[in-house]
């Protein structure tokens, strides 16, 4: 309990000192488009209150004493989030929404790549030996690619070569372009873990034992192989979780596309740190929430049974 | 290494001769956005800058903040994973804390906002370069730490380790003989993949904005400006992105020999 809460307050901490640093020694010069009324609200906003004094007024709103004018009432402890300095909207309603578009884009490209690199892993197990070399060699090109050059290449080809799909992507409209890019930036992650856990799994005891006794190959990979895979497939996967960022990121930023990554991004140039701050306090939850998460799945008794290969 | 050192000294060489042909900042004004020719082997930019020769800078930029960067993390997850696996159990405690917690977060939003803070800002271009490095730097020691620390662990356990202790070794001497010496091939090793991944992370927050401040280039950021230019010059993207990707390559293929196709 104590742990949790002094973790907690470090990552709030760690997040309000990373955003507020943008704003430091800043320029008194409008960015463009941004009305004088705003900015002079965030210029107040910060003069004569200290790093603590701001972090103190972002944590509990303006309940502190101190805190008159600051865009949120009750603060981040009561889960009161404030405006957007840029937009003006209130944070929670256009967080849920960009939320669901990140997930729109990001969880099709991970069932995708999921599928495709353990099928493709197991077909090479025991025959296909060209398909193997050839997976390998794909794996270790691919991986060398940076995300945006996967983006870059699907824009090229897929928009400007064939001319079939749109540069920018939509929640309603194509998303076959981004989608594809990014599947291919998590499948050439993945497939060299799902492959080697595979063949670590077709060498294990109980797996050759079942051999021996003569069980199929379909039984034997989804009874024996695939529960053996799962543990280190999953374990390099919670690894990769954090990561995710990077290709979305790429992915949203060359495809305009309106979710998460790019409002952190649009936040930053904006110089907006409220949104920045928050951003970045919900993102580590998540990210934290979900690496313990999968990583409690990974060591879990009943998945764990099995002793490892 | 005596072999590489004649590709070395051809590649310094050939970008020499790159950047006496055309500079990287001369503005060519009647041929802005051009396609590849003799005059520009590969196409100018938005605003008349030769490409190939931007390329040539870029590449050295990328890779010089990369192999910067890659030496500082070596050196951070050393002494934090040897700290971590090599020492009192309390100690060993906070470390592996500490590194989980710094393998749970986010790497990149962190590297992103912590790229864009305006410090440093009377460096000049040298600034962004320093602020770049050491936000790599500072982000991206968790998972090598922690390989570090349990080889540490699995080699404290040891005979060899035991034996010297209980011949009275300090933990000093310890380090030195033993776990030095056995991390020496892992090194080795993650150094290439950790290249690989530093240059991944330095075009990327390149190619977004926040890393090397223009005019200055590095391969993210002539990859970002080339996309204006797609329809007309796709090989100014197309460049950057393959020079990036050959590095990465090359560092990948000696790193991780036993994913190589038999």
């Amino acid at each position: 309990m104590v742990r949790g809460a002094a973790f907690a307050g470090a990552l709030s901490l760690l997040s309000f000192a990373l955003a507020d640093g943008l704003a430091v020694s800043r320029p008194p010069v409008l960015e463009p488009g941004q009305a004088a009324a705003d900015q002079k609200a965030k210029d107040k906003r910060r003069s004569g209150r200290g790093f603590w004094a701001r972090y103190a007024c972002w944590l509990l709103g303006q309940r502190v004493a101190d805190c008159g004018g600051w865009p949120s009432e009750r603060g981040v402890l009561a889960g009161d989030l404030g405006r957007s300095d840029a937009s003006g909207r209130p944070f929670w309603p256009e967080f849920s929404q960009r939320l669901g578009h990140s997930l729109w884009l990001i969880g099709p490209a991970l069932v995708a790549a999921a599928l495709a690199s353990l099928s493709l892993a197991t077909l090479t197990l025991s025959r296909f030996h060209r398909l193997d070399r050839g997976l390998v060699l794909f794996a270790v090109v691919g991986s060398s690619v940076p995300s945006y050059g996967l983006g870059l290449l699907a824009v090229g080809i897929g928009s400007l070569l064939l001319g079939r799909w749109p540069a920018t992507a939509e929640p309603s409209g194509s998303m076959f372009l981004p989608w594809t890019a990014l599947t291919l930036f998590f499948f050439t992650s993945w497939i060299r873990v799902a492959r080697v856990a595979l063949r670590d799994a077709d060498a294990h005891p109980a797996a050759e034992t079942a051999r021996g006794k003569g069980i199929s190959g379909a039984r034997l990979v989804i009874v024996h192989l695939w529960p053996l895979a799962f543990r280190p497939v999953l374990s390099a996967v919670s690894e990769a979780v954090p990561l995710l960022f990077a290709g979305a990121a790429v992915t949203e930023s060359i495809f305009a596309y309106p979710g998460l990554a790019r409002w952190l991004l649009d936040s930053i140039a904006e110089r907006d740190v409220l949104t920045t701050a928050n951003l970045l306090l919900v993102g580590t939850g998540l990210a934290w929430a979900s690496y313990a998460g999968v990583r409690r799945v990974a060591h879990h008794p009943r998945l764990s049974a099995a002793p490892a290969p | 290494m005596r072999r590489r050192i004649p590709l070395v000294v051809a590649t310094v060489v050939a970008v020499a001769v790159l950047l006496g042909q055309a500079s990287p900042f001369r503005i060519d004004g009647d041929h802005p956005t051009a396609g590849p020719s003799w005059a520009h082997w590969l196409g100018t930019d938005a605003v008349g800058r030769d490409v190939l020769a931007r390329l040539a800078l870029g590449t050295l930029i990328s890779a010089g903040v990369s192999i910067a960067a890659t030496s500082l993390v070596l050196f951070e997850g050393l002494l934090l994973g040897g700290l971590a696996g090599a020492s009192r159990p309390r100690l060993e405690r906070w470390g592996a804390t500490l590194i989980d917690l710094a393998l749970a977060l986010p790497r990149v939003p962190l590297m992103l906002v912590a790229a864009a803070w305006p410090s440093l800002q009377g460096w000049g271009p040298v600034g962004s370069l320093v602020r770049l490095l050491l936000v790599l730097a500072l982000l991206g020691w968790a998972s090598w730490a922690r390989m570090v620390r349990d080889l540490c662990r699995e080699l404290g356990r040891g005979p060899a380790v035991r034996t010297a202790q209980a011949w009275g070794a300090s933990w000093l001497w310890c380090w030195r003989a033993h776990y030095l010496r056995s991390l020496r091939p892992l090194v080795r090793v993650q150094a290439r993949s950790l290249f690989a991944r530093m240059l991944y992370l330095e075009t990327l927050v390149s190619f977004l904005g926040l890393g090397v401040t223009p005019p200055w280039p590095s391969l993210g950021n002539l990859a970002a400006a080339g996309m204006e230019t797609f329809a007309e010059n796709p090989a100014a993207v197309a460049a950057p992105v393959l020079v990036a990707a050959l590095l990465a390559l090359m560092a990948n293929w000696r790193a991780d020999p036993s994913s190589r196709p038999v």
